[in-house]
């Protein structure tokens, strides 16, 4: 650890690490920080939109996901019942990577940063 | 002819004229409505959001930090004289606040990786895998797995957050941590503090380092206090990205 200064009220910062590399990694995956916005150019705006619309479906989708395995956890549906709910959860997800796919999206995109609270999935 | 701001202050600066601000532009600070504004005067009505002009904007804010402790505007904040005088006006009071809460104060920042994963072991345990189940059944008891692995991460992640907290509380005015739980880049973190804490914040942050060797820390700072200043809300940023 280095302790700096003769003069500890330097207006320099410390920047210390002993994995710079890392960290290089995975704040340059930090691109959100610039505020995102839906950008009005005709060929684009499709894109920007498929965008909102896709991540709060991903949000929704996560939560039936989460009711589902409450229900599995609880033991409260019969093993078809099971099967079925998982079943159409699945293709529930499928069609989401399908229409992604379609956007050109990755995972990663379907994301919104609701600033001090957090991001919303 | 606009404003770009850099940030506010509570008395006049001695800031030296070599000083360059966004664009290469003088930098000026004065009095207004009984609060210090540094600023430079631009023709754009958009700064461009380049590695120049962000490192100027926080070469002019950590210049203004030599002498006082500022609340710096978001980068990209442009308004016109008489924006920023009825800006001024109508939030002196809760302005004045604020500068007194970040008065003599710098901000330490600490981003933390956790670089151990062993909550997927310890979920295949607790759900074991079923062979026999069909495909649905099958694609449930996969997501448990998962939803598991998440609340394994979170409680950890929330642990090193208590620790960390707990391990500079003696030291600190303010905090915000935030939680990432299911990402790499778990913790990140700044800290208010006064300048004559610097020292031994620090050694708090070694004995923290110390005692969590399985984890991947970056510290830095002394900072202008950004994370805490908060003075944009009223202002829209102008900005590009090219």
């Amino acid at each position: 650890m280095k302790l700096p200064p003769e003069n500890p009220f330097s207006a320099e910062p410390d920047i210390e690490t002993s994995h710079p590399e890392e960290f290089v990694e995975q704040l340059s995956c930090v691109t959100d920080t610039l505020p995102s916005r839906i950008n009005v150019d005709p060929q684009s705006v499709e894109q920007g939109l498929a965008k909102l619309v896709l991540t709060l479906i991903e949000f929704i989708r996560r939560l039936l996901e989460k009711q589902a395995v409450r229900r599995m956890e609880g033991e409260d549906l019969s093993p078809e019942q099971l099967e079925d709910l998982g079943l159409a959860l699945m293709k529930l997800e499928a069609k989401l990577q399908e229409l992604k796919t379609q956007f050109g999206l990755e995972d990663e995109d379907l994301n919104i940063n609701l600033g001090p609270v957090g991001r919303l999935i | 002819m606009r404003l770009y701001l850099y940030c506010l202050a509570e008395k006049l600066l001695h800031l030296e004229k070599s000083l360059t601000g966004i664009g290469g532009k003088g930098v000026e600070s004065f009095d207004l409505e009984g609060l210090v504004v540094v600023v430079s005067q631009v023709e754009e009505e958009i700064v461009a959001a380049t590695r120049e002009n962000i490192l100027a904007h926080d070469r002019v804010v950590r210049a203004a930090m030599k002498d006082s402790s500022p609340l710096p505007f978001r980068f990209g904040t442009l308004v016109t004289r008489e924006g920023l005088v009825s800006y001024l006006a109508a939030r002196r009071n809760s302005l004045v606040e604020r500068l007194a809460e970040v008065r003599n104060c710098v901000e330490m920042s600490v981003k933390i990786i956790r670089t151990s994963d062993p909550q997927m072991e310890s979920s295949n345990q607790i759900v074991p895998k079923l062979d026999s189940a069909g495909p649905g059944t099958a694609f449930l008891v996969a997501k448990r797995r998962a939803l598991l692995c998440e609340e394994i991460l979170s409680e950890e992640a929330g642990e090193i957050a208590r620790h960390l907290s707990a391990r500079v509380k003696s030291v600190i005015k303010r905090e915000q941590v935030t939680v990432q739980p299911l990402q790499k880049l778990v913790i990140v973190a700044a800290f208010l503090i006064q300048r004559d804490k610097e020292l031994e914040y620090k050694r708090e942050m070694a004995a923290f380092r110390q005692e969590r060797p399985e984890l991947h820390f970056l510290t830095s700072g002394p900072w202008p206090p950004y994370t805490f200043a908060n003075i944009d809300l009223e202002f829209e940023s102008h900005f590009g990205v090219s």
